[in-house]
Order: C-alpha cells, then structure tokens, then sequence
C-alpha cells in the first residue's frame, strides 16, 4: 500500500509541473502567471480541488504518442470565490503552448457540465495557442463541445472568462458567449484573424495590441468588459464582481450588509444636476450618491462612454444601473451604447437582478454613420431587452427624456 | 426633442412670418417650456409614478425595491423571442 501511495503522491507532482521549469521560467519571462498561481490567486485561500489531472491526450501522430503531460494542458476543478462554489478551468501555456486537444476540450467540457449541473458560476481562465494542430478535426470537434456548452448555460449559470495570453481563431468565440470577458493590457490578444493574415489579405499593417489587446477591445469593439493592469487586478476584480452575482438563475443574488443608511438624504443631489438641460455634468457624480457606500463597480467603462451600466447595492439589495452619462456625446443614444445598455439588460434580468434607470437622454445621435449602421436595429435591442426584463424597474428621468429615447430607456 | 426643437416644426410659418423670427422662437420656446418641459403632464396621465424632490432619490429607491422585492411576472411561453440581431 505504501508504495502505491508513493506513486500516486509521484504522478501529482508531475502533474502539478505542467511543462516543466524551463517553461514556467519561460512564461514568468512573459511577465506571466502559470495556471495554477492564476488559480491560487482567483479562488478562495486553499479552496481549490483539481480534477482531472492524469488525463492525457490519445493522439499518436507527428510523435506526440512519446509526448504526453499529465493534465494535458488545462487545469480543471472547482473552488470557492467569497466563500460561494465556483467551477473552474485554468490553460496552461507551458503545456503545449496551452493548445487545445481533444482531451483537452473533454476536460473543459465535464467541468462545464459540472458548473451547469450544480448551478455555480463558471470561470475560464484563457491562454492557448489554439487548436492542437497535430489533432486537426478532433480539436476542432472539442471546440464545438464548448461553444455548445457556452450557448445552453448561457442565461443558466453567470460565465466569466480572463483572457489571459493568446486567444486566436474560433477559440475566441467560447469567451464571446460568456458573460463578463476580462483582459489584462500587454498579455492579451483576442482575434478572430492575426495581424499576418490581416497583412497578406487586406494589406493593412497593424501589430497584435493595436489588433486585439485589452485596450482595443475594452474602448473600441466591447468584446472586453473589464480591461486591467496586471493579472492580480484582473483576479481582485472578478472576485469583486461576485458581490452583484448570484450563484444561477434561480437563486437571488447576494445581500449586502446595509451599512450606508437607507433613509441618507443627499443635499448635493441638488446642485450636481445643472437646470440648463443642456449642460453637462458626471453622472458618476449622481450615482455615487445614491448607492450604498458610493461603491458602483462598472462594467464597460471605457467602451461607449455616453451610457454608463454596472453593479451596486441599494440599501443592501444588489441593482443593475443604467444612466445616461451627459458628460459624454451630450448622453445620445447611438449604435454602440444601444448594444452595451441592451446587452447588460439582458444579463440582469436573467440573473434576477433589479435594474434602476437613471435617465436624461437628449435622443438618438442624428447622422447617415448611424442610420447606415443600423441604429434602427441596434435601438430596438435595446427597447426589446427592456421589454422583455421581468425583474423589478425603476427608473428615476433626472432631468430630460426626450424623443424616442424616452421610450427606449425603460 | 427639446423645446427648441419642437417649436421650430410646430410653428415654422408663424416664425417665417415673424418680423422678429428670434425673438418670435424665443417666446414660443417659453411658452411650450410652461406647457410641456415640466413633470407633470407625464405625472397627469401616471407614466411617472411621482415627481420627487432630489435629495430622497435613494430612500425612494430602496423603498420601491422593498416593495418589489416580490414581484412576479412572466412572458408568454414560447421556444425563444427574436431579438433584433
């Protein structure tokens, strides 16, 4: 018996080195974190408990029947985040690059059944070289697993991913289905072509930040909602946004202790809010008065600045918040932030989080840009959502709601 | 819409006729702000619930919550809508 427990304490220790010291010396260089460090960080001090690791590919060809790595370039399992169960996945560049098999797609997949199953939220932690190429249309057969499983836990059980290295090709459509996508400037890449395809098709030059790093994604195509400095911000910010969450769509999401009084009348609130209604002013400014302890943890900060959605508490109950922000395009509605407001909308009331409108709204932005775009289409999602929300809506119209965008807005 | 702009489609012949266009606009505008630019022709027909006085925003708010803390509502049953994509 002694001996038996002897290998299997050997074998952990193998798993536990994913591609081995030269690599993880590698992705350090990067100024990267392993799999498992990123996970020591995301969860709960020593909540973590692995499975799957002795799973190793079945392919033979182009040598890879003598390469074979314990965990097989993914680290799955579950954990606790604020004390609540969360399923987990975590790539591991230094295995593989991090690419994915069809091995590696199965153990994704089980603990994504698992998430779904027990209702608990699901975060993926995302960098991989793509598909394992050497496994061809098995790979491509694992992604689909996965994008299937994105799809029916779509509105299920919250999916939040961090990009965290490479994530090229059809693997980025696993983190687009998700609910929150978080990247880190610097480390992140998100395309669905690189900038050498880019190169030879439409010959434009273009390197892979100004492509798809966090910054572009975050302020110019929305695909990012939460774009960081560092890994360990990107990890503290996930675990913030589990205060709003809730573990699925049957339950409700978490109280928070009501420490700010309910009854706090704000005096400011009534210079902030200049009479001109043309006037600009910060809406941040508004909400930060009214919510518990000034605390609103925005989503989108940065992409379609003229509508501002995020998280807080109201007297201890979690809220979705929507405002119009007059400090930005005057606060029009347009393309963009019909699909941001729409988008958030739609999370909330999935996830039976109350959604509280603060509107002051001059219209729809005027132009051929926009009607060509399709704000007609764009405007109704966000009319659409609205209507569709069955969750409790307040809305407070601060100080105009002009045109079709009193409509549109609750 | 803002005032401005409404008057200058509802009375775009009487301001062209005007022999003072501007100042004819700018007595429209005050009387279609007393009119219309106020909370209480919505609150009249009950779109808005109440009109409020700033500082009790978030009593308000919390209070409604409360209060809807049990709502219950549903769509009609169907495979899914179609949302325009």
């Amino acid at each position: 018996m002694k001996e038996r427990l002897r290998q299997l304490e050997e074998l952990r220790r193998q798993a536990q080195l994913g591609g081995g010291e030269d690599r993880v010396h590698a992705q350090h260089e990067k100024g990267k974190l392993t799999a498992r460090e990123r996970l020591e960080l995301l969860l709960d001090e020593r909540s973590f408990v692995e499975i799957d690791p002795f799973v190793t590919h079945r392919a033979s060809e182009f040598g890879l029947a003598e390469r074979k790595v314990l965990g097989d370039g993914v680290v799955t399992g579950w954990g606790r985040i604020l004390g609540r169960p969360v399923c987990v996945f975590s790539q591991d560049f230094t295995v593989f690059g991090g690419s994915l098999s069809e091995a590696h797609a199965e153990k994704i997949c089980k603990v994504m059944d698992l998430a779904m199953k027990t209702g608990c939220p699901i975060v993926g932690l995302n960098d991989s070289g793509g598909a394992r190429i050497q496994e061809g249309v098995a790979s491509l057969g694992g992604y689909a697993q996965i994008f299937l499983r994105n799809t029916l836990a779509s509105g299920l059980i919250p999916q939040i991913s961090a990009i965290l290295g490479p994530c090229a090709g059809g693997a980025v459509y696993s983190p687009a289905i998700t609910d929150f996508v978080y990247m880190v400037r610097g480390i992140s890449y998100m395309f669905v072509t690189g900038p050498d395809v880019v190169r030879t098709v439409t010959h434009e030059e273009v390197d892979f930040e100004s492509l798809g790093g966090a910054e572009v994604h975050a302020t110019r195509s929305g695909v990012a909602h939460f774009a960081c400095d560092s890994e360990a911000e990107c990890f503290e910010r996930i675990r913030e946004l589990f205060r709003y969450i809730p573990q699925n769509n049957t339950e409700d999401p978490p109280r928070a202790p009501a420490d700010d009084p309910p009854g706090r009348r704000e005096e400011a609130l009534l210079d902030i809010v200049p009479d001109n209604p043309n006037k600009p002013y910060d809406m941040h400014e508004v909400m930060r008065r009214v919510v518990d302890e000034g605390r609103f943890c925005e989503v989108h900060a940065e992409y379609a600045r003229n509508i501002l959605v995020g998280f807080a508490h109201l007297g201890g109950h979690t809220v979705g918040i929507l405002a119009n922000q007059p400090a930005h395009l005057a606060g029009v509605l347009d393309i963009d932030s019909s699909i941001k407001g729409a988008r958030f909308v739609r999370f909330c009331d999935a996830f039976n989080i109350p959604l509280v409108t603060f509107e002051d709204v001059p219209g729809f932005l005027p132009g051929v840009g926009q009607e060509h775009g399709g704000i007609i289409k764009h405007g109704a999602k966000l009319l659409y959502a609205y209507c569709e929300a069955t969750v409790p809506k307040l809305t407070v119209i601060v100080r105009k709601a002009y045109g079709g965008a009193y409509d549109v807005m609750s | 819409m803002g005032p401005k702009g409404a008057v200058e489609i509802l009375f775009r012949r009487e301001i062209e006729k005007a022999a003072d266009s501007e100042k004819e606009t700018e007595r429209l505008v005050q009387e279609y702000v007393e009119k219309f630019a106020h909370p209480y022709v919505a609150a009249a027909r009950g779109y808005v619930d109440d009109v409020i006085d700033p500082r009790d925003t978030r009593p308000r708010l919390i209070h409604a919550l409360e209060v809807l803390k049990t709502k219950r509502d549903a769509n009609p049953p169907r495979k899914h809508g179609n949302i325009p994509l």
